[in-house]
């Protein structure tokens, strides 16, 4: 008979394999530590695609949620947190479509008042506004590479894990992304904001 | 690191110091030599001065309060579906439960179901002698009007047969003639004429009975010895109201209508 791993405190430096078993066996309180681990990096994922805070929390509470109800599936293969990541992807980007196809949806009818007061800027350009918008009209895959790689600052061989290629893929496509916002920005340059 | 594909894709590296040292020298060799390369370098270079990292995250924009309730949040969450699940897995147990072992009340659900099926097949049987009433009367109504239409037959004919020997009546001037006979039978159709506009007949029936009447009103009112003069202006009413050609017309739409209905 395999005896119960025994629990580990949260806040000593416990191995993640050890609370991975726990929250397996359905040890909130193992989970729970696993979710303080990875919480603002799987937020600030999420919040590169997404692009807000709202959504942003919604997105990767809902990663840890689906993580938890999949434990039993998750094999140990990659580290938890590049399978993780993987889940807050896709859930963004489920986020994103749900997004246009509602935005497309009240095309027809657009609140023309809120679009002038969020055009109305009093005179300020926002630099990063801009960025956001060259990102995300970048191809997806060059646009996960940049947001996971170059903002949210994970290595290229987490990057190649969880997008599912290899990391020289995962180099091309942050070269050809970065290219193409920088064509996209080189007017900010130009005029010296 | 040889070819222009292999250095261009560790610019970024490069220009972010995440290179070893080799291969560090190799990438500045390769664009010592190469303008292309040497290129692609600048742009990096601009792309990265142009989208910078943030200075802070946005999980860095978050109040420390808010992080520390966020896994509460997130096991809250759980556990919420989780009893939504449970509570939905449990009503489907309670039902197999007691459809295993409260035999007693589901044997009574099921009688109860039975009485009902038997309720209803009674309550239908119950409407059948109703609906027999309703039959009955309809053919007692449609026999009333059968007779209905007989009698008004029956007007018509002694109607047009009074007003033809009216019309047809010699008159002598100075002598009295014997109308006797004739008020007699003209009160009896005023009668008939009373019944008659009681029963379901169409429109123009009642309208024909109307014109007649008053031919046959003001030759029930007649003296018994009423004179010529008299007669005459029975005869001048007839011609006006063209009450024979009605008649005729009448009878002609009934015989019509009879043999329609015999032939079906």
């Amino acid at each position: 008979m395999q005896s119960p791993p025994h629990k580990v405190p949260c806040m000593q430096a416990a191995d993640e394999q050890q609370l991975i078993l726990q929250a397996r066996e359905g040890d909130h309180e193992a989970f729970g530590c696993l979710v303080e681990r990875y919480m603002k990096q799987a937020y600030n994922i999420a919040y590169g695609f997404v692009n807000n805070h709202h959504d942003a929390e919604e997105t990767a509470q809902e990663a840890f949620i689906r993580a938890y109800q999949s434990m039993s599936s998750f094999r140990g293969e990659a580290k938890f947190g590049t399978w993780l990541y993987r889940i807050v992807m896709n859930l963004s980007l489920n986020r994103l479509e749900q997004t246009r196809k509602r935005r497309e949806r009240h095309m027809d009818n657009p609140d023309i008042g809120k679009m002038i007061a969020e055009s109305d800027h009093s005179g300020e350009v926002d630099v990063t506004g801009h960025i956001e918008r060259a990102l995300h009209e970048l191809p997806l895959l060059q646009r996960a590479t940049v947001i996971l790689r170059h903002i949210d600052g994970l290595s290229t061989k987490q990057v190649s894990r969880i997008l599912r290629c290899s990391e020289g893929t995962v180099k091309t496509h942050l070269f050809r992304g970065l290219e193409k916002m920088r064509a996209k920005l080189q007017y900010l340059r130009e005029d010296g904001i | 690191m040889r070819g222009h594909a292999k250095i261009r894709r560790a610019l970024y590296e490069y220009v972010q110091n995440e290179l070893t040292q080799g291969e560090r020298e190799t990438v500045e060799q390769h664009c010592q030599s190469c303008a292309r390369c040497t290129e692609d370098l600048t742009r990096v270079m601009t792309a990265l001065a142009l989208v910078k990292k943030p200075g802070t995250t946005p999980g860095d924009q978050r109040t420390p309060e808010y992080w520390s309730t966020f896994a509460s949040g997130v096991e809250q969450k759980i556990r919420r579906r989780q009893h939504a699940g449970r509570s939905a897995r449990h009503v489907g147990e309670h039902v197999r439960e007691f459809l295993l072992f409260r035999r007693r009340y589901v044997k009574a659900a099921l009688g109860t179901v039975a009485l009902a099926l038997v309720a209803f097949v009674v309550w239908q049987r119950s409407i059948s002698p109703e609906q027999s009433e309703y039959t009955e009367s309809a053919v007692a109504h449609a026999t009333s009007a059968d007779s209905s239409r007989d009698r008004m037959n029956q007007y018509l004919r002694k109607s047009k047969a009074l007003l033809v020997g009216i019309e047809n009546m010699k008159t002598v001037e100075g002598r009295p003639i014997d109308l006797t006979a004739e008020r007699k039978a003209s009160r009896a159709l005023v009668n008939e004429a009373r019944y008659l506009k009681q029963q379901p007949l169409g429109l123009h029936s009642v309208q024909l009975m109307n014109d007649v009447d008053k031919i046959l009103i003001e030759l029930a009112n007649t003296d018994e010895t009423g004179g010529p003069p008299h007669v005459e202006m029975l005869r001048g009413g007839i011609r006006q109201e063209n009450l024979l050609f009605k008649i005729r017309m009448a009878e002609n739409s009934a015989r019509f209508v009879n043999a329609r209905a015999t032939s079906n």
